[in-house]
């Protein structure tokens, strides 16, 4: 239980190493289990080693069956923290998915590279939050669009950007663009920056 | 480092070992030392991961720890006279955080001992900070410690003083960049 | 034929607008400039920019509402804890950024508007485009902090005090489905004894499962003004002097914080 090779150790280690290197894992489904499985084993064992002292009044418990008790319980709440910080890991490097994207939804299930590193409960999160923030930001959506970026203060109304993937035609201000691939245009940031996030155009 | 319940870096702190050496037997418990045994036994010694060692340790007075090497009197003695000749990363692997495990260990310590470690991380961790943010603010050159000195520094530092130059270094660049940019003024 | 294109004297600006650039550039010149009725002067007069070194010693509310949202959106980026949410002050601003708009449109589409004019209007449209990131910025950080600390704020009818009616929906919405979340994909393979959301067993040195601001995470205050002697450890005490600044843990200064005394930098 104690070596490098214990089951919650990999599972916190492989979240180190998803965050040192910046991208997602596939949802190690195989270790979740095992770990769920340990928790339950230990669980019986502590359940086999109360009702061998269940006749004695707590304060007479034996030392040596106390420390066991309290160890084997120590280990199962480490278990249980190790598994909901997984999954809470994981929780949190898909709402930055969502936001990295301006909150188009789509874009990130419709990968076929993202999607299948996902476990179905996953898949259901980003749905149920994205539901749930469309909620929030429709108090303010007319005014205030707040999916747009939140590291450079603008310096200018305008960007001048180059086509790096087909998106077709785009309402803006200005009339209906037909962005042509490889072709550089002058546009105002607000219409096209959902666009720069998604990755059709770059910024020159 | 941020210390909540969801914590990675939290998580991976409290897989530190700690030598512990238990005062009765443990029934059932013997996988922990490696072997075939059932029960850890009175006297014997056995690797625990401090997450594990602290309830023994503090609530049923099962086990006492031994300090690490990493806090032994020897390096206390180094830390004290100079602290930033140790190589912290030489202590704890490459990776390792020397402050926190140091923190946890203090944990453990009566009040006093406690208080001399905390003590001493605190001025280790001061002294260490004026040469680290002066590399990284110079890209490796500095007084007290350039050149071939200043790298022996930087290849000694804990997990954590890597962090710091490296956020300190980013700043200093993104300033120098600011500074020579024309937009400054709007 | 000049007409009026900037109406309230509270022009929606993150400092000196472009037109006050110009006023005070051409008083710099030696040579007196005749000035005949252009767009600038047949403004109504603009609010006088507080200068940085007064803006800095005054409370905050005596300022400028954008160097408000603009002070608020950094005490909100360095506490650890979400403040009280300053919808009033959101809303004035983004009714006039409204308003900016409407008026931005009528007179682009004007043909008798000037080169100089739709120039001009750029720029104001620029400064829009900064409030609105000062905006987003504001709104997403409490976003952020309030997603990590939604069980938190859930259990504190005080905290929920401090959220606009949105804010505390969302609060709800999400710790319902990050426990929805842990449950369905943790929990229900756990014995039941195991399934508690709220376990907290800091007396071992285990951080409480609901997640709880950082008090004690140091923060830069600026001193607005005298708060006389701060409380330490080992029973020290600090003055805290009008316009200075310290580095405190949060929960030392909170309570000058919320009572304007300090703002966060």
């Amino acid at each position: 239980m104690s070596s490098s090779t214990e089951l919650s150790v990999q599972l916190i280690t492989e979240c180190k190493r998803s965050s040192n290197s910046g991208t997602l894992y596939k949802y190690n489904d195989n270790l979740v289990r095992q770990l769920s499985r340990e928790i339950r084993v230990l669980d019986r064992d502590l359940t086999a080693l109360l009702s061998s002292v269940s006749h004695l009044p707590a304060n007479e418990i034996p030392h040596p069956e106390l420390c066991a008790l309290t160890m084997i319980q120590t280990t199962i709440e480490r278990d249980k923290r190790c598994l909901l910080a997984y999954h809470q890991f994981r929780m949190s490097m898909l709402k930055d998915m969502y936001w990295a994207v301006g909150g188009a939804l789509p874009h990130v299930l419709n990968d076929p590279d993202v999607r299948g590193k996902l476990s179905p409960h996953e898949v259901d999160f980003m749905r149920e939050y994205a539901r749930i923030t469309m909620e929030y930001r429709s108090d303010l959506s007319d005014v205030v669009d707040i999916t747009m970026g939140i590291i450079t203060p603008p310096k200018d109304i305008h960007a001048l950007v180059i086509v790096v993937r087909d998106c077709g035609v785009v309402t803006t201000e200005l009339g209906a663009i037909d962005f042509q691939k490889g072709q550089r245009y002058l546009v105002r940031r607000a219409d096209i920056e959902h666009l720069i996030l998604q990755g059709y155009l770059e910024e020159v | 480092m941020e210390d909540s319940y969801y914590s990675i870096d939290a998580i991976l702190a409290e897989n530190q070992k700690l030598q512990c050496t238990f005062k009765h037997s443990v029934p059932g418990l013997g996988y922990l030392e490696g072997g075939d045994a059932k029960d850890i036994k009175e006297s014997d010694r056995v690797q625990l991961a401090y997450w594990l060692a602290l309830r023994p340790l503090l609530q049923t007075g099962s086990a006492d720890f031994t300090i690490p090497a990493s806090f032994s009197q020897r390096v206390q003695n180094a830390l004290n006279a100079e602290p930033r000749s140790v190589r912290l990363s030489s202590l704890v692997g490459g990776g390792g955080h020397w402050y926190a495990l140091g923190r946890m260990i203090a944990q453990l310590l009566d009040h006093k001992e406690a208080t001399q470690l905390a003590g001493l991380l605190n001025k280790t961790f001061q002294q260490r900070l004026i040469d680290l943010m002066d590399q990284a603010q110079h890209f490796g050159g500095s007084s007290t410690t350039s050149g071939q000195g200043g790298e022996d520094f930087r290849e000694g530092f804990d997990a954590t003083e890597r962090e710091l130059f490296a956020l300190a270094q980013d700043s200093t660049r993104a300033t120098k960049i600011w500074h020579e940019s024309s937009d400054k003024n709007h | 034929m000049a007409f009026d294109w900037v109406q309230d004297d509270d022009v929606p600006m993150a400092g000196p607008s472009f037109m006050q650039r110009v006023q005070n550039a051409m008083r710099d010149d030696d040579v007196p400039v005749a000035r005949g009725p252009t767009i600038a002067t047949t403004t109504a007069p603009v609010a006088q920019p507080v200068s940085r070194l007064q803006r800095d010693i005054l409370p905050i509310e005596e300022r400028p509402i954008i160097q408000q949202l603009m002070q608020h959106w950094l005490n909100e980026r360095a506490a650890p804890d979400v403040l009280p949410c300053r919808l009033d002050l959101l809303n004035d601003i983004l009714e006039k950024l409204s308003e900016q708009a409407s008026l931005v449109t009528r007179l682009r589409a004007d043909p008798d508007t000037s080169e100089e004019e739709h120039f001009q209007m750029m720029l104001v449209q620029t400064e829009m485009e900064r409030v609105r990131f000062i905006v987003r910025s504001y709104l997403r950080t409490r976003l952020y902090k309030l997603e990590n600390l939604a069980q938190y704020v859930m259990s504190q009818p005080g905290v929920q005090a401090n959220l606009s009616a949105t804010e505390l929906q969302h609060a709800r919405n999400y710790s319902k489905l990050v426990a929805n979340q842990f449950n369905s994909a943790v929990m229900v393979n756990l014995p039941e004894a195991v399934r508690a959301l709220d376990d907290d067993s800091s007396d071992m040195g285990i951080p409480p499962m609901v997640t709880q601001p950082v008090w004690r995470q140091p923060v830069f205050i600026h001193a607005l003004r005298d708060c006389g002697d701060l409380d330490l450890n080992a029973g020290e005490k600090l003055r805290i002097e009008k316009g200075s600044i310290h580095l405190l843990p949060y929960e030392r200064v909170q309570p000058h914080l919320s009572r304007g005394e300090i703002e966060l930098i």
